[in-house]
């Protein structure tokens, strides 16, 4: 994947997603070969950042959220989900170094686990309805899939091994995430049940404006 | 040639997921406009308007998702209807809502696709024609909203206002009990267990579901009806797939709104024995004969107008308290004495009202957090 500026740079983004969904190897290695492929694996990042706070926005969007209140939640999403990917790679590589003994610069761990992170892109699938919060958890799944082949190239792991490292990465840094969520408020478990008492509430209002309660 | 069929897959796969990702636009502007000071919709009623007392009866038709709009009746349901209107004299039956959308607006009618719409249901009938398919994927869509945890509290309560205004159109006066029967056939069945608790508190009578052959979900909603009854059949194999999709009807999830209400008498299965969901041997077929010498359409007709007449629901009595008046009591008593709250739990348990403890119970629940 060479880093060519121009229109080619999305073309490398649409590449990086391919990719990562057909768990294909050789276009990592490309990635660990070419340092300058980063700012796609930054942009992968971003992008897949972006996808999952256009789902949020809407719960805010339901909840008439003050306009304040809707930049706050986006500007701390979009730092959570960077932290989020930071913090599974970061536990990914320190399982790497100290339970298998390889030691790679982390720039070039970062390179190759922001292009297996592609599959979030499409997380704005979590906005069609039933059936988005479940496909959106598939393509997690996918994203936890693909980082396994990815950590197997960046560290010339066997996949065994690699899964190791990103299934247990991934357990580690989840509490980790969970409890920044809950500091920063932007893990909200009750939106969507303040959402239906919200409406149940418009409607006895209305119900009793209207004399019919 | 593999790959111009691939590439054709892939594109209909983006159609879907973009269809989908839209589906609930239409119910997020409503709802956008809803937080503007209140709508000429809210002006209190004039009491002393009569009410139609020649109906007991107020029937609001759902129709399935091959509905177009609430002016334009779907052909292949015209029999079924009017031999319904005929087996219930009593009754006011109301067909002009078009259940999937917010606004009561047709796929025809005042919006961006009209025309494409317009052309795709003027070729639906013809013999070759797919065009049908996508009218009915649109409408899945908005009974996927109406499902959703996030937009269906939205929608269902925008479908209840829609329901809430054809009925006073037709003559029908909130607060004075007069019952009302929701028959939801297809897809229709889930917008009308969405709407039903909205519209209970909008209208302050109870509203008992009929579902005819009702692909619905089995969470929101069951609890809240007067009675759900639940018309089903072996060879629909469309009800089934609503019985798998949703997974509040699996039976391990035993505190869903589906189980509960079968386990609480809330709910009534009833089986139509070899009817299919639509086409030749359908539920609305007017040729298939069952072997007690009746149509298809002749039973389903004479089920649907047995269970709007029975009384074996009774009207819920004067100064008795619906689900949301309950949970409102609760909440502002748990404010001040939690112990009251927690003991108004236990008395319900103790009498064995189930439903109303889980409500009180998710009300102190909600005061807590």
């Amino acid at each position: 994947m060479e880093a060519i500026p121009g229109w080619l740079f999305f073309t490398n983004i649409l590449r990086a997603i391919w990719a990562s969904l057909t768990f294909d190897a050789a276009t990592f290695d490309l990635v660990l070969q070419n340092p300058q492929s980063i700012n796609v694996s930054i942009a992968v990042v971003l992008l897949a950042g972006l996808s999952h706070l256009i789902g949020q926005y809407i719960v805010l969007i339901i909840n008439q959220a003050p306009l304040a209140a809707r930049v706050r939640a986006i500007a701390l999403g979009l730092v959570m989900v960077v932290a989020e990917f930071l913090l599974w790679m970061l536990a990914i590589w320190l399982i790497a170094g100290v339970v298998f003994r390889v030691w790679d610069p982390p720039i070039e761990t970062f390179r190759v686990l922001g292009i297996a992170y592609a599959p979030m892109i499409l997380g704005v699938v979590v906005l069609i309805p039933y059936a988005g919060p479940a496909l959106f958890q598939a393509l997690r799944m996918w994203t936890v899939l693909a980082v396994i082949v990815a950590t197997s190239v960046a560290f010339e792991l066997d996949p065994r091994a690699a899964a190791v490292c990103a299934v247990a990465g991934w357990l580690g840094h989840y509490p980790v995430v969970r409890l920044l969520g809950r500091f920063t408020g932007t893990d909200d478990s009750n939106a969507t049940l303040r959402t239906d008492e919200k409406v149940r509430r418009r409607a006895a209002q209305e119900a009793q404006r209207r004399g019919a309660a | 040639m593999t790959d111009l069929i691939l590439t054709l897959l892939a594109t209909l796969v983006v159609i879907v997921i973009l269809a989908g990702i839209l589906a609930p636009l239409e119910t997020l502007r409503w709802w956008g406009g809803m937080a503007a000071p209140e709508d000429a919709a809210s002006e209190p009623l004039d009491s002393s308007t009569d009410e139609d007392s020649a109906h007991p009866h107020y029937v609001v038709y759902l129709s399935g998702i091959g509905s177009v709009s609430g002016d334009e009746l779907v052909p292949a349901e015209v029999p079924f209807l009017r031999a319904l209107e005929e087996a219930m004299p009593d009754a006011r039956l109301l067909l002009d809502v078009f259940p999937y959308s917010a606004t009561n607006n047709g796929l025809t009618g005042q919006r961006l696709l009209a025309g494409a719409f317009r052309w795709v249901s003027a070729r639906r009938w013809e013999k070759t024609s797919v065009t049908e398919l996508l009218i009915n994927l649109r409408n899945a869509f908005q009974v996927a909203v109406s499902a959703d945890e996030r937009y269906g509290p939205v929608f269902n309560f925008a479908t209840a206002r829609v329901i809430r205004d054809k009925l006073l159109e037709h003559g029908y006066r909130p607060g004075r009990g007069r019952r009302v029967a929701l028959i939801g056939y297809s897809g229709g069945a889930q917008i009308a267990i969405g709407a039903t608790p909205f519209l209970e508190e909008l209208i302050g009578a109870p509203v008992r579901v009929i579902s005819l052959g009702g692909v619905m979900t089995g969470d929101n909603g069951i609890i809240d009806t007067e009675h759900l009854y639940h018309i089903y059949s072996d060879i629909d194999e469309l009800e089934k797939f609503g019985s798998v999709a949703f997974p509040g009807r699996w039976p391990i999830y035993t505190n869903s709104g589906w189980n509960t209400a079968l386990r609480t008498g809330k709910a009534t299965l009833i089986l139509l024995p070899g009817m299919t969901h639509t086409l030749a041997k359908s539920y609305m077929d007017p040729d298939t004969v069952q072997p007690d010498g009746r149509t298809n359409l002749e039973t389903t007709v004479a089920l649907i107008a047995n269970l709007i007449r029975s009384d074996k629901v009774g009207e819920r009595e004067p100064g008795s308290l619906s689900r949301a008046q309950l949970a409102d009591l609760v909440r502002r008593v748990a404010a001040d004495r939690p112990e009251t709250a927690e003991a108004i739990v236990r008395l319900l348990d103790e009498n064995g009202l189930e439903i109303q403890s889980r409500v009180a119970q998710a009300a102190i629940e909600e005061r807590r957090s």
